[in-house]
């Protein structure tokens, strides 16, 4: 039995250290012993149910009204085929805000489907209009947004990013979509492809990357602007 | 776990007891009200024999042998068909309780080398009921060992049925008081640190021989419960002092000090009745040395308790239930309603908690196979230690358990009781990465 030279108690025999005070056990005559300790190893981790539960009755709010207006519009079919636009926002909704709580591993697959959604939307959306947009702008438009994301996130999950350089990636993300935005854009209203008030946008991303850039090199300016601004 | 069928007749179902009532509204995803109490045996436990004890106990203890369903107005306790689980220990006890884990008991058994553990959720029990239960348990543990130990002191006859007595929730029965209390709970001190993961807690066991704390006690002519709650709130006092804001330095400090009611009224109900009494030390009138702290504590608790007192406190508690309004609220809007009120001041009047069990008394031929007791109170949401203490034999175990990080409270409470003379020795489950 050894016991700690700071506290003056006994310790456990398989004691490296006082568990009080954290001054480690020197005793040549009695090294700790391969003893089992006075607790196991395995620690319980209580499984989160909350979140679950959460989903499970916004699935449940959102559900009724659909349920509702889909019945509802099958016994008035003459009055147009408004339900369509309900259900789909739902679902759209729900892929977005309550998805994420049963896919919580893979945000490729996150990603996958959020994008095949938003594709899908905006196809019904162009088919009910009865209009060429989808084609024309949804679909690049949503797939180069993916695309962006997807890049992010293989950047992202590679290491731990410091936070000037995961803000350098939104901003630059910003500014790229808001090209590819007006360039679509003006494609499909004007005729021609052009680029002039992304210009703007581009201009003030340029900027902030700049200064990310700068705090992200700058430790004693990071420093002044974590003190700074913590929440 | 496998869930085993046993044949039931009719459900037997009970209300909750007036103290137990609060409990389940309490308790959130994170955090229920629950202890654990341990007996550390001389040889290496088996838990196939453990399990098959468990499931000859059960019968004794209906009470213990239910799940806790929702009614309109009230949770109520039904019978419960399966059997407990008996699982291996873990490094973070007394964990929250869901009503659908562990095949919905209320409580679970844990074995550890030579440790018998069971964690009760305060809304089944108190402290009595769990001696009970643990101490029939592992007697029935023991015979089934080949050993031949009777029933008597704390170990129940499993071949009786429970009596009427044991299965009554007992506040009803005695609250009869006219007296009115006074004095509302004012917010008092709590030391802060950094918060551990909401599923972890820090658990000193301090080992002291009974002999030596009893004779500093009578040194000082007090009580060991009096000595050890006195030194709780000196070392708190300590804390406040130093603590940078000149608001907490003024706060109030008190220690709550459960007492079991049945030493006072003639029952020996196995569900929960005890009360706690909640003694202040203002550190606005003054600069206090441990002493004068001591007599302070000492005193009032001599003072308060008796039990017209003690009546009192249960009458009022009693009001509460029975009240007409309170008793149609639907049980949404009383959980919501205890919730709240419990977020809000629940554990703010109390700074520290010492909650001493007292001796554990085992039949003679028991006491060769048992070495000790341990008991602990599951970690408060605010109070940055929370303290039990329980006797066997010679040795005194005092636990503090904590959601903090830090360990000064601890360290400090050991330290004091070495400098007073008392040898004590530790264990944790705090073990450093090396």
């Amino acid at each position: 039995m050894s016991y700690c030279v700071n506290c003056g108690v006994e310790l456990e025999k398989s004691a490296r250290r006082c568990p009080l005070c954290g001054t480690p056990v020197i005793n040549p005559v009695q090294p700790p012993a391969d003893e089992p300790p006075a607790y196991p190893e395995n620690i319980f981790i209580p499984k989160k149910t909350r979140s679950r539960y959460a989903a499970f009755m916004v699935t449940m709010v959102l559900l009724i009204p659909n349920l509702v207006c889909a019945i509802i519009n099958l016994f008035y079919p003459h009055t147009g085929h408004w339900a369509v636009y309900v259900v789909s926002s739902s679902v759209l909704l729900w892929i977005f805000c309550v998805l994420p709580v049963f896919i919580k591993r893979n945000a490729y697959l996150l990603l996958g489907v959020d994008t095949a959604a938003a594709l899908l939307f905006t196809f019904i959306m162009s088919v009910f209009h009865g209009r060429d947009w989808f084609l024309r702008i949804a679909l690049p438009a949503i797939l180069g947004l993916a695309v962006m994301l997807g890049i992010m996130i293989y950047w992202i999950s590679r290491k731990k990013r410091e936070w000037p350089s995961v803000c350098t990636a939104v901003v630059g993300i910003l500014g790229l979509m808001s090209m590819l935005f007006e360039f679509l854009i003006s494609w499909y209203v004007v005729g021609r492809p052009m680029i002039q008030y992304s210009v703007i946008i581009v201009a003030s991303c340029v900027g902030l990357i700049v200064f990310f850039e700068f705090a992200g090199r700058n430790r004693r300016f990071r420093a002044w602007l974590t003190r700074r601004f913590y929440v | 776990m496998k869930k085993i069928k046993r044949p039931s007749g009719e459900k037997v179902w009970f209300k909750l007891d007036n103290a137990g009532k609060v409990f389940p509204g309490q308790s959130t995803s994170k955090w229920s009200n629950i202890f654990r109490m341990s007996v550390i045996l001389k040889e290496k436990i088996d838990p196939e024999l453990l399990a098959r004890a468990v499931e000859m106990v059960m019968p004794r203890f209906p009470c213990f042998d239910v799940r806790l369903r929702k009614g309109m107005f009230w949770y109520y306790f039904e019978k419960n068909e399966n059997l407990p689980p008996v699982l291996p220990d873990i490094k973070n006890p007394c964990q929250r309780v869901k009503r659908k884990e562990n095949n919905g008991f209320l409580f679970r058994v844990y074995y550890y080398e030579k440790r018998i553990s069971v964690e009760f959720f305060h809304a089944l029990t108190d402290a009595y009921g769990t001696v009970r239960f643990l101490n029939t348990l592992t007697a029935q543990y023991l015979r089934l060992q080949g050993h031949d130990i009777p029933p008597g002191e704390s170990v129940l006859d499993i071949n009786e049925p429970a009596t009427e007595d044991e299965l009554s929730d007992a506040f009803p029965r005695f609250a009869d008081s006219k007296g009115k209390l006074r004095g509302a709970n004012k917010f008092v001190y709590h030391v802060r640190g950094t918060k551990l993961p909401a599923h972890m807690c820090t658990i000193v066991t301090g080992t002291m021989p009974l002999d030596k704390v009893k004779a500093k006690a009578k040194e000082y002519g007090v009580t060991i419960t009096e000595l050890i709650s006195a030194e709780l709130l000196y070392v708190h006092y300590q804390m406040q002092q130093k603590d940078l804001s000149r608001a907490n330095r003024k706060k109030e400090i008190s220690v709550q000090i459960p007492v079991n009611l049945r030493n006072f009224f003639p029952t020996k109900t196995l569900r929960n009745f005890s009360l706690a009494y909640i003694d202040r030390i203002d550190p606005g009138m003054g600069t206090y040395t441990f002493e004068e702290m001591l007599k302070q504590v000492a005193l009032y608790l001599r003072y308060i308790n008796n039990e017209k007192t003690l009546n009192a406190m249960v009458t009022s508690n009693l009001k509460l239930e029975t009240n007409p309004f309170m008793r149609i609220l639907p049980l949404v809007v009383k959980d919501a309603a205890i919730g709240i009120s419990f977020r809000l001041t629940g554990e703010k009047s109390t700074t520290v908690m010492f909650s001493n069990i007292g001796i554990v008394k085992i039949p003679e031929e028991m006491q060769p196979f048992v070495d000790r007791y341990v008991i602990m109170s599951g970690p408060g949401k605010l109070n940055g230690a929370r303290c039990a203490g329980i006797t066997y034999g010679n040795s005194f175990e005092v636990t503090i358990v904590s959601l903090y990080e830090e360990m000064d409270i601890q360290r400090e409470f050991f330290r004091r009781m070495v400098r007073l003379g008392v040898p004590v020795k530790i264990e944790s489950n705090i073990l450093f990465d090396e």
